[in-house]
């Protein structure tokens, strides 16, 4: 059963302690939810004094069974885009297909970067940035193999067929799906601080991966101008050098605006 | 249904960390003020307090401030809520 008593009480301390606490434009009485935002960095001499009594009435708030969730400003962004996607129908299949094929334990970074692509797909390069980032420091290699994979399409063309191929062989799917996700052996993901050395490098080791595997191509992905440029140079240098017997062809599929986004698969023997 | 919206400085979150009875040690992870025992967070990863994205009820469950942990909670919290 509610405690009216005790959110009056926080209500009535709150509209004393002005330094401390703002409160929600929410009509408590109708919905019997107090929302207030709490700040004691620098409180008021005299709201200093009533610290300890607001501290007893939130315990006794939320030991009053009736609720709590307490959050932190600084998720207000990301809250609002997952509040947003979870509320659109984008992507509806792949969603399905995530809550139903993927390991429990990568399900949340896989539709975290579901809100990745959709943010790329509208060019709010501010939040891609950030969630990329966060992806990472939250999963480390795992994190940004999983943003590169989904970003790059994927979970639509590789993932998902996969599935369908092998069926209800759950062990099969899984280890392959690990393979990929762990050691992603069939692309390159080019960062901006790779230069035309360090892809070729790159390019080296996946060509054995992907042989290994069984793959018959190795693409490599660029955004960004430079990104687009560096790839070119080095696809140019590559098909009139012959300097790897293993590659077979190049097939180059530039697109997005401006140039800014390519694809280079490289067929290998 | 009590939400408290908090901001993202130490004293702020400390404050909200003693409403749980909760402290920090020299590392700044958080611990139980009574045990010292590590608090873990939806995941079973210990948290820090610079990483406290927040705090819900169902056994008090902490949350970092990514948005992969984000996510996470929602959609347990939810049962896959939307997603």
């Amino acid at each position: 059963m509610a405690d009216f008593n005790l959110l009056d009480k926080l209500e009535a301390i709150a509209k004393n302690c002005k330094s401390i606490i703002k409160i929600g434009s929410e009509n408590k009485t109708v919905n019997n939810i107090l929302n207030i935002t709490l700040n004691v960095s620098n409180p008021s001499d005299l709201d200093k004094g009533r610290l300890a009594e607001l501290e007893s009435t939130i315990r006794q708030a939320i030991n009053s069974g009736d609720g709590f969730s307490f959050i932190n400003e600084k998720t207000n962004e990301p809250r609002q885009l997952i509040e947003e996607y979870s509320k659109s129908d984008e992507k509806e299949e792949s969603r399905e297909f995530i809550a139903e094929n993927i390991p429990p334990s990568d399900q949340s970074i896989w539709y975290t970067a579901l809100i990745l692509k959709s943010e790329f797909e509208k060019g709010n390069t501010a939040n891609v940035a950030r969630i990329k980032d966060q992806m990472i420091m939250s999963r480390g290699d795992r994190g940004r193999n999983i943003a590169n994979l989904c970003s790059s399409g994927y979970l639509e063309s590789l993932i998902i067929p996969l599935k369908n191929t092998v069926g209800d062989d759950t062990k099969i799917f899984n280890d392959i799906y690990e393979t990929i996700v762990e050691q992603v052996p069939f692309a390159i993901f080019v960062a901006s601080n790779m230069g035309e050395v360090e892809i070729k490098e790159e390019l080296l080791i996946k060509i054995k991966q992907a042989k290994n595997y069984g793959w018959n191509k190795v693409t490599i992905h660029g955004i960004g101008e430079d990104n687009v440029k560096t790839i070119q140079k080095l696809m140019y240098k590559i098909q009139y050098q012959n300097e790897y017997p293993e590659i077979q062809g190049i097939d180059v599929d530039s697109h997005g605006s401006s140039g800014k986004i390519i694809s280079v698969a490289i067929n290998i023997i | 249904m009590l939400n408290i919206t908090f901001s993202n400085d130490p004293k702020t979150k400390k404050f909200i960390l003693s409403i749980f009875n909760k402290t920090v040690n020299d590392e700044g992870t958080i611990i139980e003020k009574d045990t010292n025992r590590s608090v873990l967070d939806i995941n079973g990863q210990e948290i820090t307090i610079e990483r406290l994205g927040g705090v819900s009820n169902g056994s008090e469950i902490y949350v970092k401030d990514d948005i992969v942990s984000l996510v996470d909670f929602y959609r347990k919290k939810d049962r896959n809520g939307g997603f």
